[in-house]
């Protein structure tokens, strides 16, 4: 395990190995996202409380989901950089800060289109929404640190140790429904517990958040690849690579 | 037609819908969009740095 994950650490392994994944990953991305969005915009029942609005969460509670999930990524690449010293996990933050930071804003944006016909009101300071606001702005703050330094490997430690620090935000966002009294509604999904939907209605949103999960690995080895090209430039593999036209 | 029309009306929640998976969409393409511009500029980057006496 640990054998591989050092050999994925290096860059020209990792660029080889990311360019062979990304087409299957493109289609599959495709296929599934927009499958799970057909599926939940034209088969899935409308709901017998909400009617037709609950369809919003087919792309908000991927995107919630997946802000969360991006930042507790980021948590255990913060680990790799500072305890493992994998420089390539320090570049992989910084990509998957722009991406969590879209995600967040996609939760806040979406969720927002839906609490205004439900709850009355575009926003309400409620416990769930201010934390998850909380994460974009952690996420501004490490993308703000990250383009403040010149020297980019010593940008990528300062983001690591925010990125640690703002982990606390996590348990807060997922117990917030539950140690405050709150106008936003409990978790849909838990890995333990029975779906709290039917199933007409839950298949469309596994696809969507397997579609929209996908898409993110997609967006960061795409990012990273780019980056890794910029940082390596003075390795041979990379003018060997710019020189036959492979960029 | 008049079916279409209904389905596109979503039970009269239309105006938070679309523009809710619109504003998605947009956000995922130009995520896209802008790898792409990254990657012409790395590209041209990488060039010029490899131009160097």
């Amino acid at each position: 395990m640990w054998k591989l994950l050092y050999q994925f650490a290096s860059p020209k392994i990792f660029y080889n190995l990311s360019g062979r994944v990304i087409p299957w990953l493109a289609v599959s991305t495709l296929l599934i996202l927009g499958g799970g969005m057909c599926w939940g915009l034209l088969f899935a029942p409308p709901d017998y409380q909400q009617g037709d609005a609950f369809r919003i969460i087919y792309v908000h509670v991927p995107s919630a989901f997946l802000s969360m999930a991006i930042y507790a990524w980021m948590g255990f690449l913060a680990v790799l950089l500072l305890v493992w010293r994998i420089k390539m996990a320090g570049m992989l933050l910084t990509m998957c800060a722009q991406l969590g930071a879209c995600m967040a804003f996609l939760a806040l944006a979406t969720g927002s289109m839906w609490g205004k016909p439900m709850w009355g009101t575009w926003w309400v300071w409620d416990a769930r929404l201010t934390s998850e606001l909380i994460l974009l702005f952690l996420y501004g703050a490490i993308l703000a640190t990250a383009s403040a330094y010149q020297n980019k490997e010593q940008g990528d430690k300062m983001v690591a140790i925010l990125t640690l620090v703002g982990l606390v935000d996590l348990p807060i966002i997922h117990y917030s429904v539950y140690w405050w009294n709150t106008l936003h509604q409990g978790s849909t999904l838990s890995v333990f517990a029975k779906p709290k939907i039917h199933a007409s209605m839950l298949y469309p949103l596994l696809m969507t958040l397997l579609g929209l999960s996908l898409y993110c690995v997609l967006v960061i080895l795409l990012k990273a690849r780019n980056e890794l090209l910029l940082r390596e430039r003075r390795q041979s593999w990379v003018r060997v690579l710019v020189e036959e036209g492979g960029v | 037609m008049n079916q279409f029309w209904q389905w596109l009306a979503m039970g009269g929640y239309s105006i938070y819908i679309w523009p809710a998976y619109g504003l998605v969409c947009v956000v995922l393409v130009m995520n896209l969009l802008g790898i792409k511009w990254q990657g012409i500029r790395t590209r041209k980057k990488l060039q010029q740095w490899f131009k160097r006496p």
